[in-house]
């Protein structure tokens, strides 16, 4: 008799393990959307109990982005938007679009002076050249324009463009989307996601045991990914000049415009930034890419942020904190 | 506690550590998602390396997707320029197809990383 006791305890035993593996198992249902805004390919993830909530918040999503869409874009007309304020110096601006242009104005003196959202005069000129592929601008041509960001006048919520400045949001309005994005999701009760915005990429709370696993693509293309990160709660951001970019002459040039020089940086392939927030970690991508990988190295050092440079001899650089990420 | 108990103990801790272990190296490989009008349509499994083909609907009518060999392309599409078709296999997972006329998106995804920054 006692052995028969003994055995029902060891199958009771042996029931609860399998219960328990069951349930490690269980994960939450992932459910997906893909958008396209801001000229680029968006894909979101999130990871729910109950996929209805999860096709309703995605649905909203597609709604943020459209929004801040019309608002940072340089290129289409709509009601309190960058293109009409561009175009008219002044006028009614969103709230939203006056904070974006706020964040990324005082982060210039930050920067170095090389994070200038006063550009847009520039960069319009090299558009103009990249889409035609007909050429490179002279130095004349694009000295003739104004991108002093000192011209940009902020007031309380109205802002003024002097001297035909001209604001272009490419090195933010990505970023700064992709946190509102995240933020909406928080507060709906939505932790586990996978925003990724073009290179902009943000994570919420591991789904499963796992952490996220965030691969970085490599520049030259010889292999799809040179490296993984192992992270949650992270924006990942990388600036590179191998997307959108063009070659004239055998000479490749990119979007990324040095303001002190008026032409591509060409410093190294592509810089990714590891920080808590998307909207930082698009400028300071931006800005490391501007640097040399010597400045790049000491500038982020006052950042609570982690970079990896891919170098142009193809040499591989990363800040010492890069470890708790492996 | 005999001997035998203790042996049926060890088999059947084992025996978890087993089915442990099993449930977290499930399929990793890649995949070929497929959206419409942004939203997922049909999951191809890349593991598969023979030549398959499969119909999906796109704004303009039907497009031919075709696999071989961990690959994925376009056949056929209804678009004025053919874009989609004329870009041809794309592998790893950092590669996508667009067919914007038709609303189509083909990306690779890998198990093995939840997303690709580019």
């Amino acid at each position: 008799m006692k052995n028969v006791y003994k055995y029902i305890i060891a199958i009771i035993v042996f029931i609860v393990m399998i219960f328990m593996v069951y349930e490690s198992r269980k994960e939450l249902n992932e459910v997906s959307k893909t958008y396209f805004y801001m000229d680029t390919y968006i894909s979101v993830k999130v990871y729910v109990k109950d996929n209805n909530k999860g096709s309703e918040a995605l649905n909203k999503i597609d709604e943020i982005f459209e929004e801040y869409h019309n608002l940072t874009n340089k290129y289409e007309d709509h009601e309190k938007g960058l293109y009409r304020l561009n175009k008219n110096g002044s006028g009614d601006i969103d709230k939203k679009l006056y904070d974006i242009i706020e964040y990324g104005y005082n982060f210039y003196d930050k920067s170095n002076h090389l994070l200038n959202i006063g550009i847009g005069n520039v960069t319009d000129i090299w558009k103009k050249y990249r889409e035609s592929e007909s050429g490179v601008p002279s130095l004349d041509e694009l000295n003739k324009v104004n991108i002093n960001i000192n011209d940009i006048k902020l007031d309380n919520g109205s802002i003024r463009l002097k001297n035909g400045v001209n604001i272009d949001l490419g090195s933010l309005a990505k970023g700064y989307a992709t946190d509102i994005v995240g933020e909406y999701l928080e507060s709906e009760g939505i932790n586990s996601y996978v925003i990724n915005a073009g290179g902009n990429v943000l994570v919420g709370k591991k789904y499963h045991s796992d952490k996220y696993k965030i691969g970085i693509e490599d520049p030259t293309g010889a292999v799809a990914i040179y490296k993984i990160i192992k992270a949650e709660d992270i924006a990942v951001v990388t600036s590179g000049g191998y997307r959108r970019s063009y070659t004239y002459n055998g000479v490749n040039y990119n979007h990324i415009i040095d303001p002190n020089t008026l032409y591509p940086a060409d410093n190294m392939l592509s810089v990714t930034v590891i920080t808590k927030e998307s909207k930082l970690a698009d400028l300071l991508s931006t800005t490391l890419f501007l640097m040399s990988y010597e400045d790049g190295k000491e500038f982020i050092k006052d950042y609570d942020a982690e970079a990896i440079w891919y170098l142009k001899d193809g040499t591989v650089k990363m800040t010492d904190g890069m470890s708790k990420y492996e | 506690m005999n001997k035998n108990d203790i042996i049926v103990c060890i088999l059947i801790f084992i025996l978890g550590i087993f089915l442990y272990l099993f449930s977290f190296n499930k399929n990793s490989g890649e995949l070929a998602i497929v959206y419409y009008d942004h939203n997922k349509v049909l999951e191809i499994d890349l593991k598969d390396k023979n030549k398959r083909t499969y119909t999906v609907n796109g704004y303009n009518g039907e497009i031919l997707i075709e696999t071989v060999d961990g690959k994925v392309r376009v056949v056929d599409e209804i678009s004025p320029k053919h874009l989609c078709s004329k870009q041809g296999f794309i592998s790893g997972s950092s590669e996508s197809i667009i067919c914007l006329p038709n609303k189509v998106i083909i990306e690779i995804v890998s198990d093995d990383v939840d997303t690709v920054v580019r």
